[in-house]
C-alpha cells in the first residue's frame, strides 16, 4: 500500500489556505448555510435514524455480496440494451472512453458533473486525444473556465466567490462586471446550449446502480445532466463498483437521504432513472456503462474499510468539519476532501501518497454523526492511522543516528500508562508537574507557557496551534483531602474558579 | 482489434474485476460492527421486496388532502399550477400560461412574435392542443414532438406533455418513456406545461416507485426470493422525477431558479376524480 509518488502536504496547504483572505471569504457561508438548509429539512422527516440504518443495512449487503450485484447489474442493464464496460484501473477507464469517443465520432463531448470522471482526471486525458471535453455543471463549468479542481463534493466551486466568478466571466466570456448569480447562470445556459445541440457523446456519472433492473440513477438540480443523458447520441455513464443497491425498492430509502444531507431538499430537482435504451428520438442511440474499480476493491478487505464504499457523496461530512470549514477543499490535495476525502484518498492512492490526511481531524465526530449511511470516520481515521504508525515502526530508511519519532511516542505513551495506573505515580508526576511550573514561570514570566514550546522543539508542534492549559494551583483531591470541597448539589450551579476558593463553611 | 476481441478482452477483463472482489471478500476478517449498524430485521425492505411506505398500516389521505398539498408544495418549489374538470378547460388553461409567457417575454424583448410550442404525443395534450389551436392563432406556433428537428427542438419555447404521476408530498411530476414522448419536451424549452390526471397523483414517491417496478415484474413473482432471477427488462427506460423548475446554488449559494431546465412549470390537474354537475 505505501508509495513513493508526491506525498500531499496537507499541512503547508493548511497553512496557506488558512492566509487566504479569498477563500476564507468564500467559505464563510457554507457551515450556516448548509447547516440552516440540513435543520429545516430533518425537521419535516419521519424516522431519520431508521432511514440511515436501513440505508446502512443496504450498503453492507450490496458490498458483502458485490461480486454477485455487479454481475445481476450488468446482465440486467445488457438485457436492456446497454453496453458494460469494466475497467479495473484509471487507465483502462481513459482507454475506454477515449475509444468509445472515437468509435462515434464525438470531437466535444458534453459532461455532467462526476466526482469519478475528476478522480480518473478524464478531462486531460481526452484533451490529449484531441477530444474536447465540455463541463456543463455550473460550478464545474466555472471551475474549467477558471483551470482549477473542484474543492467540495457538491459545491465545487464553493472556494470562489462571487466577485472572483464575475471577474472571471467578464474575462473569459465578456458578460458585464456587476452581474448577480442570476445573470451570470443565464450566460452560462446561453453559451452551453449549443453545446448539448451539437455534442455526439454525453459523459455522465453515476449516483446508484439498480442490480436487480440494470438501471442508472442520476440526481441532479440543474437540468444539465439530463441533457448530457438525453440530447447526444452516445451515453456514457461512468460507475464505480461501490454505488451498487441491490433492489429497485431500495431506491425510495436513498432518494430520502441524498438530497436532504446534500442540499437540504426533500427531492433534488431532477432524478433520472435509465433502464437500458428509451424509445428511438427520445434518448441516445447507445449506453455504454463503464464500471470503474481503480483501487476500491481493495477497501473490501476489512470491515473497517469496507464502509468506505457505502458513502453516497453527498458532502455533508465536509459542512459540519471544523476543519474542511478552515482550509476548504484544496488542501486535502484530492478530488475527495474534507472527512471522507482524508479516509478515501489515502485507500485509493496509497497512504504513503496522503499520509498526512488522517491526521487532517480532531477525531470531533461530527462526521459521524451527520453520515446518512453513518459511516464511522474517525474509526477509518484511526484504523489508517495506525496503519501508518505500524509502517513506520518497520521502515528502514531511517538515518542511523535519528532517534525514531515511533519510539519516543512509544516510550511517552508507556510512561502515561504507567502514570494513570498507579496512584503513587499519578500523585508524584502532578506534583513534579507542578513544581516544574512555578519554575518555568519564574524563569520565562507569565507567558511561560508559549515560550516553552519555543524553547523545547519537539513540544512546539503541540503549542503552535494550542495553548498549554497550566494545571491548578492545587488539585481536587488535595482540596478533598481538606474538606474544602463544596457539597455537589451547591457547586453545581458554581464556576470553576469559585470553586475553587470556596470552602464548605463560607457559604451556605 | 476486431469487434470479437473487443467483445473477449471486456469478458475477460469482468471475470477478473469480479474474481477480485469475491476473492478480496473472501479474505475479509467478519464483520463484528455489522451489529451495531442495525442489522435489517426480517420483512425489512433488504430481506423482501417490499416498498418502505409500501407494507406499513395503509393509512389513506383524502383526495382532497392530497390535491392541496401537491398544489401548495409545488406554490413553494416556485411553480405554479391550476385544477380544472375538463379538457376545454385545460386548453384555456395553457392559453392563459402562453398569453403570461408570451407577454412577459415579449416585454422583457426576447420574444417577438408568436411563440413556438412543441407538444407531446399523450392523448390528453394532444384533446387539449386542438382545442387551444382554434382559439388564438397568433399567439403560438404548435408542433408535434415528432415532426420536430433537433434545431426545432432546442428553438421551442415551450414544451406541453402529460405527466404519468404525481407525488403529493414533494411536488414531483414522474414522466416516463413509456407512456408518451416527454423526455425532451419537458426539459429544453424555457416553460414546461405539464398535464397530470388527479387520479395519478399519490402521496409518496415510495407508491410511484412501486408502480413502476410492478410493471417489471412476472405476474406469479412471489416474496420468497430476494428478487426475481431473470424480471423483463423494466417497460419504462427513461423516468424521470422533476420536483419543480431547474435550479442551482453553485455561485456562493445563492440559489438561481432556472439553469439548463425549464425555468418555469406550470402544472395542470385535470379533476377526472370529482364527480361532474353537468
Amino acid at each position: 500500500m505505501i508509495e513513493s509518488s508526491a506525498a500531499i502536504p496537507f499541512a503547508d496547504n493548511a497553512h496557506e489556505a488558512l492566509a487566504d483572505p479569498q477563500l476564507q471569504s468564500a467559505l464563510t457561508g457554507l457551515a450556516a448555510v448548509s447547516r440552516e438548509r440540513r435543520r429545516l429539512v430533518l425537521a419535516s422527516t419521519n424516522d431519520w435514524e431508521s432511514l440511515r440504518d436501513r440505508a446502512r443495512a443496504i450498503k453492507d449487503e450490496a458490498l458483502s455480496h458485490l461480486d454477485r450485484y455487479l454481475a445481476d447489474f450488468a446482465d440486467h442493464a445488457e438485457a436492456a440494451g446497454a453496453t458494460v464496460h469494466w475497467a479495473s484501473t484509471a487507465d483502462e477507464a481513459r482507454a475506454i472512453v477515449i475509444a468509445l469517443a472515437r468509435q462515434y465520432d464525438a470531437t466535444t463531448v458534453v459532461k455532467s458533473k462526476s466526482m469519478l470522471s475528476e478522480e480518473l482526471e478524464l478531462n486531460h486525458a481526452l484533451e490529449a486525444a484531441g477530444i474536447s471535453p465540455i463541463e456543463t455543471d455550473l460550478g464545474e463549468w466555472i471551475l474549467q473556465l477558471a483551470h482549477e479542481a473542484p474543492s467540495h463534493i457538491v459545491v465545487p466551486a464553493i472556494h470562489k466567490t462571487h466577485a472572483e466568478i464575475a471577474r472571471l466571466f467578464t474575462a473569459t466570456l465578456g458578460t458585464p462586471p456587476d452581474a448577480d448569480a442570476a445573470m451570470l447562470t443565464a450566460a452560462a445556459r446561453r453559451i452551453l446550449r449549443p453545446a448539448f445541440a451539437q455534442a455526439r457523446m454525453g459523459i455522465s456519472g453515476v449516483n446508484f446502480g439498480i442490480a436487480e433492473t440494470g438501471s442508472i440513477v442520476i440526481l441532479e438540480n440543474e437540468g444539465n445532466a439530463r441533457l448530457s443523458t438525453s440530447v447526444p447520441r452516445v451515453h456514457v455513464a461512468l460507475m464505480g463498483i461501490e454505488k451498487i443497491i441491490p433492489r429497485f425498492a431500495d431506491l425510495d430509502v436513498f432518494l430520502k437521504l441524498l438530497p436532504r444531507s446534500g442540499t437540504g431538499q426533500r427531492l433534488t430537482v431532477y432524478q433520472s432513472i435509465l433502464t437500458g435504451l428509451a424509445t428511438p428520438g427520445e434518448g441516445p442511440e447507445a449506453l455504454h456503462i463503464v464500471i470503474v474499480d481503480n483501487g476500491r476493491s481493495r477497501m473490501l478487505a476489512h470491515p473497517i474499510t469496507r464502509q468506505s464504499l457505502a458513502c453516497i457523496r453527498c458532502g455533508a461530512c465536509l459542512n459540519v468539519c471544523p476543519v474542511y470549514q478552515q482550509v476548504g477543499g484544496h488542501a486535502y490535495g484530492s478530488v475527495y476532501p474534507g472527512p471522507i476525502g482524508a479516509v478515501i484518498t489515502p485507500q485509493l492512492n496509497g497512504l504513503g501518497h496522503a499520509a498526512q490526511l488522517p491526521y487532517a481531524s480532531s477525531l470531533c465526530g461530527a462526521c459521524r454523526d451527520v453520515c446518512p449511511v453513518k459511516i464511522d470516520i474517525p474509526a477509518l481515521l484511526l484504523h489508517l492511522r495506525a496503519q501508518i504508525a505500524d509502517s513506520a515502526a518497520t521502515s528502514t530508511s531511517m538515518q542511523a543516528n535519528d532517534v525514531p519519532s515511533h519510539v519516543i511516542e512509544r516510550l511517552s505513551f508507556t510512561l502515561f500508562r504507567w502514570t494513570m495506573r498507579a496512584p503513587w505515580a499519578y500523585r508524584a508526576a502532578t506534583g513534579a508537574a507542578r513544581l516544574g511550573q512555578r519554575v518555568a514561570r519564574a524563569v520565562l514570566g507569565p507567558r511561560w507557557a508559549q515560550r516553552l514550546g519555543v524553547i523545547a522543539p519537539p513540544l512546539r508542534q503541540w503549542t503552535a496551534g494550542r495553548e498549554l492549559r497550566p494545571l491548578a494551583s492545587r488539585s481536587f483531591r488535595d482540596m478533598w483531602m481538606r474538606h474544602e470541597v463544596p457539597n455537589v448539589t451547591a457547586s453545581t450551579s458554581e464556576t470553576e474558579g469559585q470553586t475553587r476558593t470556596s470552602t464548605p463553611g463560607s457559604r451556605s | 482489434m476486431t469487434r470479437a476481441d473487443i467483445f473477449m478482452a471486456n469478458q475477460a477483463a469482468r471475470t477478473a474485476m469480479l474474481r477480485t472482489i469475491r476473492d478480496t471478500l473472501a479474505s475479509s476478517p467478519p464483520d463484528r460492527h455489522s451489529a451495531g449498524h442495525g442489522t435489517a430485521p426480517q420483512g425489512s425492505p433488504v430481506h423482501g421486496t417490499s416498498f418502505a411506505n409500501g407494507g406499513g398500516t395503509p393509512h389513506r389521505v383524502d383526495q382532497d388532502t392530497l390535491l392541496a398539498t401537491f398544489q401548495s408544495q409545488l406554490t413553494a418549489l416556485g411553480a405554479t399550477s391550476a385544477c380544472v374538470p375538463t379538457v376545454a378547460q385545460v386548453a384555456a388553461e395553457i392559453q392563459a400560461a402562453l398569453r403570461a409567457y408570451h407577454d412577459a417575454a415579449t416585454t422583457a424583448g426576447i420574444l417577438s412574435g408568436s411563440l413556438r410550442v412543441g407538444y407531446s404525443d399523450a392523448a390528453v395534450v394532444n384533446d387539449a392542443v386542438t382545442a387551444l389551436d382554434a382559439q388564438e392563432p397568433m399567439l403560438a406556433t404548435l408542433q408535434p414532438f415528432t415532426a420536430l428537428s433537433r434545431d426545432a427542438l432546442f428553438a421551442l419555447d415551450v414544451g406541453i406533455t402529460g405527466v404519468q404521476w404525481g407525488v403529493a408530498e414533494t411536488g414531483t411530476l414522474v414522466i416516463s418513456t413509456a407512456a408518451e414522448r416527454n423526455r425532451l419536451l419537458s426539459l429544453i424549452p424555457a416553460l414546461h406545461v405539464a398535464i397530470v390526471s388527479r387520479s395519478a397523483i399519490q402521496e409518496t414517491l415510495a407508491e410511484v416507485l412501486a408502480e413502476i417496478h410492478e410493471d417489471s415484474q412476472p405476474s406469479s413473482s412471489t416474496a420468497s426470493t430476494l428478487y426475481s432471477a431473470s424480471p423483463r427488462p423494466m417497460p419504462h427506460r427513461a423516468v424521470t422525477l422533476i420536483t419543480g423548475p431547474s435550479r442551482t446554488s453553485d455561485i456562493e449559494l445563492t440559489l438561481v431558479i432556472g439553469v439548463h431546465g425549464p425555468r418555469q412549470l406550470h402544472v395542470i390537474v385535470l379533476d377526472d376524480i370529482s364527480p361532474r354537475l353537468s
